[in-house]
């Protein structure tokens, strides 16, 4: 073992520029190591944009009704405008992400990184939608707060859609997200590359997100499932 | 409701930077080669 670690180390030694006297495998170890920091301050970036994203959006989307959502955000267009960044900055952070793991795990596995790589741009592709959202949110909020008669209807009609695609658009792209993250912390821990359990947990939390966030919708539909199943009675009848 | 789902994904990933960053992650042949010793 020691014999074909100073044969490789030997053979591998390069001797040009400022990395000389630094070995291949020295090299790959450094660029490893920074790439395994680019992804983790990336995660807490992604993070901390979400969290305090979502958070503004809540509270500029406060209101009794459509018509108070509306004029709430009609008011406060420097801060949806900075809601719109945010959004604009977990798209980026999830393709960082996406190129970082996928440069983590792509000696493991290959095939499983690339699918998990696919997955995680998808995600950050998804996270487009409730941005081109919020700028339609911006534009057609100051419209419906002057609007009158079926202009206003049709404004706040609009604006009920946009803001009920923020949640649809979470439903679609998360389960992508859960697969991709979990293909990718299956794949490191069987490169035992992080602790096993710390990457079986993060499979587990991530296969949670495939199953439960889709099943949403359904709930909804069998919580309204007993006035649906009158009508289809009264209907029979 | 949504939020729950998202607790243990959250919790990893808070897990998981530090981790990333302090430690970063061992090549696959790396990680191997040192099972392998011990």
């Amino acid at each position: 073992m020691i014999q074909k670690h100073l044969l490789d180390e030997g053979s591998a030694r390069a001797n040009r520029g400022k990395n000389a006297g630094v070995t291949v495998q020295e090299q790959g170890k450094m660029a490893r190591t920074t790439v395994a920091r680019l992804g983790g301050f990336t995660f807490l970036f992604y993070i901390s944009a979400s969290i305090v994203g979502t958070n503004l959006f809540a509270r500029i989307t406060k209101g009794d009704g459509i018509a108070a959502k509306l004029a709430n955000i009609a008011a406060h267009r420097p801060q949806m405008g900075l809601c719109f960044i945010l959004t604009l900055l977990t798209i980026f952070a999830a393709l960082i992400l996406a190129v970082a793991l996928y440069a983590l795990t792509r000696d493991e596995d290959a095939g499983l990184a690339l699918l998990a790589l696919t997955c995680r741009v998808v995600e950050g592709m998804l996270n487009a939608v409730p941005a081109t959202a919020m700028l339609a949110l911006l534009s057609v909020a100051p419209q419906a707060s002057t609007a009158t008669g079926s202009e206003a209807a049709a404004s706040n009609a609009l604006g009920s859609s946009l803001l009920r695609l923020q949640g649809w658009s979470v439903i679609v792209s998360a389960p992508v997200f859960g697969v991709g993250s979990a293909l990718y912390y299956y794949v490191l821990a069987r490169a035992r590359s992080v602790p096993g359990l710390l990457a079986y947990f993060g499979v587990l939390s991530s296969v949670l997100l495939v199953i439960a966030i889709p099943l949403e919708p359904l709930q909804i539909v069998r919580a309204r499932w007993p006035s649906i199943y009158g009508c289809l009675r009264l209907s029979s009848n | 409701m949504a939020f729950y789902i998202w607790l243990p994904s959250l919790i990893f990933e808070l897990m998981f930077a530090p981790w990333l960053i302090v430690k970063g992650v061992a090549a696959p042949n790396e990680s191997r080669d040192e099972h392998e010793e011990i």
